[in-house]
C-alpha cells in the first residue's frame, strides 16, 4: 500500500518516496497576485563647502508598498518579477526576471573608500498584506569627493515592477 | 461524477486528483528538507548616521540557512533570514 498510519501519523509513498506526511508542513497557495508597482527616484547630495556651506543628504529609505490584501496567516511569496528602470538616455532598460523570494538587490556602488550605496528591494507577507519593500541608502559623495564646492548628487531612479506572486503558507 | 478518493496498491489520489501521490508537493519536512524558503528579506542593510563622514558606512549582510556573506571590516550585525527548509 503507499499509504500507512502508525501513532496518529499518516505517510503516503510513491515507489518509496515520501509524498505526504502528516508530521510535516505541505505548501498551501491561498492567492495569486499580479500588477505592477514603481517606486520613486532617489536622490543624495554632498557638497565640501569651502566658500559656502557643506551640504550632506544621504539616502536612508526603508518603506513598504502595500501591494493587496492577503490571509493574515500567509507568510510565504513565491513567484516571479521584472524590475524596469530608465538609463542614462532616458530608455527603460530591464534587468529581467527573478525569483520572488528573499532579498532582491537592485544595485551596489563599488566598494571603494569611503562610499557605499544599495538598493535593495524584497516581498513578503505580513499579517494580510502583500508588500513590496524598498531598502536604499547611499551617499551623495558617491559621484565622487569634491573639495571646491562643487554639489555632486547622485540618483537612484525609479524602479517598475510588474510581478506575478503565489502567497500561502505550510499547513 | 468527479473521483473523491481512489487507492489501489501503488496509488493514491484524492479530491478529483487535487492530491495525487503520483505528483510531488513542496513540503516542509522534519528530515532531508535542504532547499530554504525564505520569509521576507535575506538582506539586512543598516546605515550609522552618526559617524563622522569620513568613518561612515554601510552594512551589508545575507545570511541564509547558515550561510553568511557579510562585510567583514565593520559591526554587520547578527540578522539571519527566517526560513522554511522544504524539500519535494
Amino acid at each position: 500500500m503507499p499509504m500507512s498510519f502508525a501513532n496518529g501519523r499518516m505517510v503516503i509513498t510513491d515507489g518509496g518516496h515520501v509524498v505526504f506526511d502528516s508530521d510535516e508542513g505541505l505548501l498551501q497557495v491561498i492567492s495569486k497576485h499580479r500588477g505592477t508597482i514603481t517606486t520613486t527616484d532617489r536622490q543624495a547630495r554632498y557638497r565640501y563647502g569651502v566658500t559656502q556651506s557643506d551640504i550632506d543628504n544621504p539616502v536612508d529609505v526603508d518603506q513598504d508598498y502595500v501591494l493587496d490584501s492577503i490571509h493574515p496567516e500567509a507568510n510565504v511569496v513565491i513567484g516571479s518579477f521584472k524590475a524596469s528602470a530608465l538609463d542614462n538616455r532616458g530608455v527603460a532598460a530591464t534587468s529581467g526576471w527573478y525569483n520572488a523570494s528573499g532579498t532582491y538587490v537592485h544595485w551596489q556602488s563599488e566598494e571603494s573608500f569611503p562610499i557605499q550605496a544599495i538598493a535593495a528591494y524584497t516581498f513578503r507577507a505580513d499579517s494580510g498584506a502583500l508588500i513590496l519593500n524598498e531598502r536604499v541608502c547611499m551617499y551623495g559623495f558617491l559621484g565622487g569627493l569634491d573639495w571646491g564646492d562643487t554639489t555632486v548628487t547622485v540618483t537612484l531612479r525609479a524602479v517598475q515592477f510588474d510581478y506575478f506572486l503565489m502567497v500561502g503558507r505550510f499547513t | 461524477m468527479s473521483e473523491t478518493l481512489h487507492i489501489s496498491s501503488t496509488e493514491f489520489r484524492a479530491s478529483a486528483g487535487k492530491f495525487d501521490a503520483s505528483k510531488r508537493y513542496l513540503r516542509a519536512g522534519n528530515s532531508g528538507s535542504y532547499f530554504p524558503i525564505p520569509h521576507g528579506k535575506t538582506v539586512d542593510i543598516f546605515r550609522n548616521p552618526s559617524q563622522h563622514w569620513t568613518g561612515r558606512r554601510i552594512s551589508i549582510r545575507y545570511s541564509v540557512g547558515g550561510y553568511v556573506q557579510q562585510r567583514s571590516d565593520i559591526d554587520s550585525g547578527s540578522f539571519n533570514a527566517t526560513i522554511t527548509l522544504t524539500t519535494l
